[in-house]
């Protein structure tokens, strides 16, 4: 498998980010992989030296590879619907509690109508907004996390480009499992403490947590300042990884890139 | 009788030749005066003289009757221009020397009377001239009525002092209250500015505390 940089979105208006992140996801990668063709194969020494080593992924092959598409709000509210020109499910803001532009996941389009997956409990809803009220862009990495294996692996079109080790939820508080998405790109002020330097929001919560550290049990994606917990079932239901990693993914995913945890 | 018949008839020889004459004469005036009038065009000018010259003279003389009068006034005036203008620091323009220039030639003269006149007015009456004045030096025996007799005085004295001395200082104060928000709210417009860029700009990483369940 090949190793090539990522291009984060395909915006039909014809924006791009792709410039920047391309040349930040090429050093890293090739700091990653340079000497790993296979990044899964087990360059031992490059992945135990730069991030702890990952164990096998048995359903690497099944990792979700398609293009995904985004949602913009494009308003400073958003009407959720049960159906095309059906009922009001709920009203959200166009920016989450951090203030990022609300970017919700596509899942199916017909007509003038989009339907998307919903940021807010319970996990996995579904909801329809107009076309009118949003703008889309493809989204091309996805995120997949293996809670068993405990890696997160970045893909780009068919092409893995980055895997890390990662630390999930106890078995008292789990990750969730399903498909979310990232919300938030948070550059928190304390890059030693807990959340590392970088935090990922999700779309998707503890299902065991209502609330957490003053927060409503959102779970997210982000550094550590307990490198030795990673490969472990030690979070909240929080993805730990490396600070690096963090850092890492928070310039070369943009919002709404598809995280898979399975 | 020859002498008396010459005399008189001398007498009336003259008499009669002074009629001539002065019949002669009065001809001579009547062509005179027919002559003047004929040069001068416009007698009123002679009339006009004498009306211009007396106006002016009793103007001047209200001036001076003005300036004795100006004390009484100020005495009446001090009163309700203390009320007035309550910004105005004269008391501390007695202390200041720098801030006079500032200050309207009027109350400087208003605050010289109200400090100045009520101790002069006292140096003036003789001792015991004003028997209603507790604090006068002059009665005998009367010490607590001396520094009962400089309390008033005092009193309003510092009340306008220290009024105008409090209001500029608060209000600087204020002002200094009112510019610390200003970067606070500069602070709020950066952010936008990040909303601003971002159009595209939306996937780049913002500051924030996470809450997420770590």
């Amino acid at each position: 498998m090949s190793t090539r940089p990522i291009t984060t979105v395909t915006s039909t208006t014809g924006t791009s980010t792709s410039g920047r992140s391309t040349v930040a996801a090429v050093a890293l990668l090739l700091a990653l992989l340079a000497s790993a063709c296979n990044p899964f194969g087990g360059d031992a020494e490059l992945q135990g030296e730069v991030y702890p080593t990952a164990p096998s992924s048995p359903g690497i092959a099944n990792l979700y590879t398609a293009s995904s598409t985004r949602a913009v709000v494009t308003d400073d509210h958003i009407v959720i619907y049960d159906s095309p020109d059906g009922d009001t499910l709920q009203t959200l803001p166009g920016a989450t509690s951090f203030g990022t532009t609300r970017v919700m996941l596509v899942e199916a389009m017909a007509g003038d109508w989009i339907q998307v997956r919903l940021p807010t409990r319970p996990n996995h809803r579904l909801g329809w907004v107009r076309a009118s009220d949003v703008t889309i862009e493809t989204v091309e990495p996805v995120v997949h996390i293996d809670i068993e294996a405990r890696t997160l692996t970045v893909v780009s079109g068919d092409e893995v480009v980055a895997q890390a080790t990662v630390a999930v939820g106890t078995e008292d508080n789990p990750t969730p499992r399903g498909t979310f998405y990232v919300t938030d790109k948070l550059e928190t002020p304390n890059p030693h403490g807990a959340y590392g330097p970088y935090a990922l929001g999700l779309s998707g919560y503890s299902e065991t947590l209502s609330e957490f550290a003053g927060g409503n049990g959102q779970i997210g994606i982000h550094g550590t300042n307990d490198p030795g917990s990673l490969g472990q079932a030690v979070s909240h239901g929080c993805i730990r990884l490396p600070n690096e990693v963090a850092t890492w993914l928070a310039d070369v995913l943009p919002l709404g890139t598809p995280v898979h945890i399975v | 009788m020859r002498n008396k018949l010459l005399v008189s008839i001398s007498v009336v020889t003259l008499m009669a030749t002074g009629l001539v004459s002065a019949a002669s004469a009065q001809i001579d005036d009547l062509e005179l005066i027919d002559d003047v009038n004929e040069l001068i065009p416009d007698p009123e000018i002679v009339v006009l003289v004498p009306v211009t010259i007396p106006e002016p003279d009793p103007e001047p003389e209200p001036d001076p009757e003005v300036h004795p009068g100006v004390i009484f006034d100020h005495s009446v005036l001090v009163t309700p221009t203390i009320p007035e203008e309550p910004p105005v620091p004269p008391g501390d323009d007695d202390d200041d020397t720098p801030t006079p220039p500032s200050l309207h030639p009027g109350f400087e003269l208003c605050l010289i009377l109200e400090k100045i006149c009520p101790p002069a007015i006292d140096v003036l009456l003789p001792p015991g001239a004003d028997p209603g004045d507790p604090g006068d030096p002059g009665d005998p025996g009367d010490d607590d009525g001396t520094d009962d007799g400089d309390e008033p005085t005092d009193e309003p004295t510092d009340e306008p002092t220290d009024e105008p001395t409090d209001e500029p200082t608060d209000e600087p104060t204020d002002d200094g209250s009112d510019d610390t928000p200003v970067p606070t709210d500069d602070g709020g417009d950066d952010e936008g500015e990040t909303d601003d860029d971002g159009g595209s700009g939306i996937d780049e990483p913002r500051p924030g505390n996470p809450n997420f369940t770590g």
